[in-house]
């Protein structure tokens, strides 16, 4: 099978999945009734942290397991932005706050609010991308100072009782308003489910453009990426920062649709979860991400009533399995599986390469 | 006296449970190579163990250490076999097979032994004091077990011939094989060691502090941290930077809060890994 052949199979293949996957979520509210639809759409806007993480990890090569961090903060601040938008939340009035400090004034505009969301993980992605990220530091040691970023944000939301809601989290957050009220369940369904194709579609054309094919190349070798010329830590903050925002929104999504977030949101837990449902769906293709994060997620719905307990064991024990087994992922297997056809067969093996 | 005393001293005992929880690590990241994201739960098995040997069996503290120590050493042993073996020097692979076996054995042990925390009784009661500030006995134990796993560990590694033999591979593997060097048996031991430290680790610090299934993970951050800023490989820069990371959260928790110290340290690790990306006591490599 020649080389362009075998890369069409495989575009028509992710093609095929992708519509099939699509069908599943477009018409799954159909069946399911109005709270099952709901958990959909909470994984939907996980969904989009899932795909975050491939365009760091799968297109460049960048493993944060502090992907959360901006994911949290997202939820975060769309969270006390919906509540002060309604006057002094409780959980501010039980810490003895009355008027609401000068920081926080504009979170009361609700388009201000989706803005911060967004910019505030963004910059901060910025700041620690341009330490962690200028080359001389070993891909490793990103990937850990990552993990004890989500670590400390994790503390310190827990400890910032006043204007986090601390170990309780912050609860009574309305559905997104896109046109001016509050959507219903299944409008907020689909208007997620828009939010994740968008992100899916944002993030296959970075991958099939110019940028994409450079982060293409530091992922398989940094060093001659640097010698031919680009300036790759310039590439790779980009990037990180870039990601950052996707996982922001998917954030700032998924506050809005289980209507309260805890200090576990920005976690290693939750980082680690991400990279665990890309690994498993299969990482630098978009499509395993997206299956990945669908099916641990359902798994992990449809296996809690018997299993309890035991279901994060079976996550340890699928991770390395598939890690030993099949290091491109379920979806990548599937992708690049190739039967010997009878025709090929007949031809003396017909693995032209 | 003022605070500050007592908070270099309480930095000190810090220190000394953090030297004891990176020292595996050292071995394992520093000279394997190896990023290792069940080190905590290495220390959670240690920790279990001790309070196995010391409150169930009702055996003296000392077995509960030297049955830690070895629990943890050969469970590291039958892992690396199994696991890490397969993926040398691909870090990727070894954090997601590594991070798979932290949450099996956090499972596990959720799974025999409850989530409910375990209680290992100090062995030395009592305190001591110095000047007017009253110390716990046992806090003494926690320093000499840290120099003594020091001291130990560096003579092994600089006076034996198996240290020598895990210098010679680390310097240059197909060498060192070429020389009649059993490369994947001394990996093997030296994880096992690693983990063995880990274990040890846990079983002498259990009875001050909770013993519970998930008590890996806040060890594996403090042990990763301890060991970037003093230069993955150097036992001494890792005892000098456990004392520079406990002193200064100790002693800037002294004057603002625990968080905000947790934050200044973790920007000033993050400084020092971009301006020294090999650690602050590393010597210089080629």
């Amino acid at each position: 099978m020649g080389g362009i052949k075998k890369a069409r199979l495989i575009f028509t293949r992710r093609a095929g999945i992708n519509a099939l996957i699509l069908a599943f979520v477009a018409l799954y509210p159909v069946a399911a009734g109005a709270y099952r639809t709901d958990v959909l759409a909470k994984t939907l806007a996980l969904v989009i942290l899932a795909l975050s993480v491939d365009l760091l990890w799968g297109y460049t090569g960048i493993l944060s397991l502090g992907q959360a961090v901006p994911f949290g903060l997202g939820a975060y601040i769309a969270a006390i932005s919906d509540n002060v938008s309604r006057g002094i939340p409780d959980y501010m009035v039980t810490y003895g706050i009355t008027q609401l400090p000068a920081a926080f004034m504009p979170l009361t505009v609700p388009a201000v609010g989706v803005a911060l969301a967004v910019a505030v993980p963004a910059a901060l992605s910025y700041l620690i991308g341009r330490l962690l990220l200028s080359g001389r530091v070993r891909g490793v040691f990103v990937s850990l100072i990552t993990m004890a970023v989500a670590n400390v944000a994790t503390v310190y939301i827990n400890n910032a009782q006043k204007f986090t809601g601390g170990s309780n989290g912050i609860g009574d957050i309305t559905r997104p308003a896109p046109f001016g009220h509050a959507l219903s369940i299944y409008g907020n369904y689909y208007f997620v489910m828009a939010a994740a194709v968008l992100a899916y579609a944002f993030c296959y054309y970075i991958g099939s453009s110019r940028l994409g094919r450079v982060l293409g190349a530091i992922r398989a070798n940094e060093n001659r990426a640097v010698f031919i010329g680009y300036r790759v830590s310039d590439y790779k903050v980009f990037i990180y920062v870039v990601s950052a925002a996707l996982a922001a929104i998917a954030g700032m999504l998924y506050a809005r649709t289980t209507g309260m977030v805890s200090p576990a949101v920005t976690g290693i837990r939750l980082s680690t979860l991400a990279v665990i449902w890309v690994a498993v769906g299969g990482r630098g293709n978009l499509t395993g991400a997206v299956a990945g994060c669908l099916a641990l997620n359902g798994m992990e719905r449809f296996a809690a009533g018997f299993l309890g307990d035991a279901w994060e064991l079976a996550v340890g024990a699928i991770l390395l399995l598939i890690v030993f087994f099949m290091p491109d992922g379920v979806i990548g297997a599937v992708l690049r599986f190739r039967p010997l056809r009878p025709a090929a067969r007949a031809k003396g093996g017909g693995a032209g390469g | 006296m003022g605070i500050l005393p007592i908070q270099l001293m309480n930095g000190l005992f810090a220190a000394s449970t953090l030297l004891l929880c990176s020292l595996g690590m050292v071995i394992i990241f520093g000279n394997m190579n190896v990023v290792n994201l069940a080190h905590g739960e290495f220390i959670m098995v240690g920790a279990y163990t001790a309070w196995f040997i010391s409150a169930v069996a009702r055996l003296p503290f000392v077995a509960a250490v030297a049955g830690a120590a070895l629990v943890a050493g050969l469970f590291g042993a039958v892992v690396e076999r199994v696991v890490i073996k397969r993926f040398y020097q691909r870090f990727e692979e070894t954090l997601l097979a590594t991070y798979a076996i932290s949450i099996i054995m956090t499972q596990i042990f959720r799974l025999g032994f409850s989530s409910m925390k375990k209680i290992v009784e100090l062995p030395v009661r009592g305190g001591f004091e110095i000047g007017s500030m009253t110390f716990p006995k046992y806090n003494l134990v926690i320093v000499a077990a840290a120099a003594t796993a020091v001291g130990f560990v560096c003579l092994l590694f600089y006076k034996t011939p198996f240290g020598r033999r895990v210098r010679a591979i680390r310097q240059n593997r197909n060498m060192a094989m070429c020389l009649g060097i059993n490369a994947s048996a001394t990996d093997t031991l030296s994880f096992g060691l690693g983990c063995a430290l880990a274990g040890l680790a846990g079983a002498v610090t259990a009875p001050v502090k909770i013993v519970f299934p998930a008590m890996g993970a806040s060890y594996l951050m403090d042990s990763f941290s301890t060991v970037v800023v003093g230069g993955v490989d150097s036992f001494i820069g890792t005892a000098a930077s456990s004392a520079l990371i406990s002193e200064s959260t100790s002693v800037l928790g002294g004057f603002m809060s625990e968080v905000y110290a947790q934050i200044i340290v973790l920007v000033g690790i993050i400084l020092i890994l971009r301006f020294r990306p090999s650690g602050l006591f590393a010597k210089e490599r080629r």
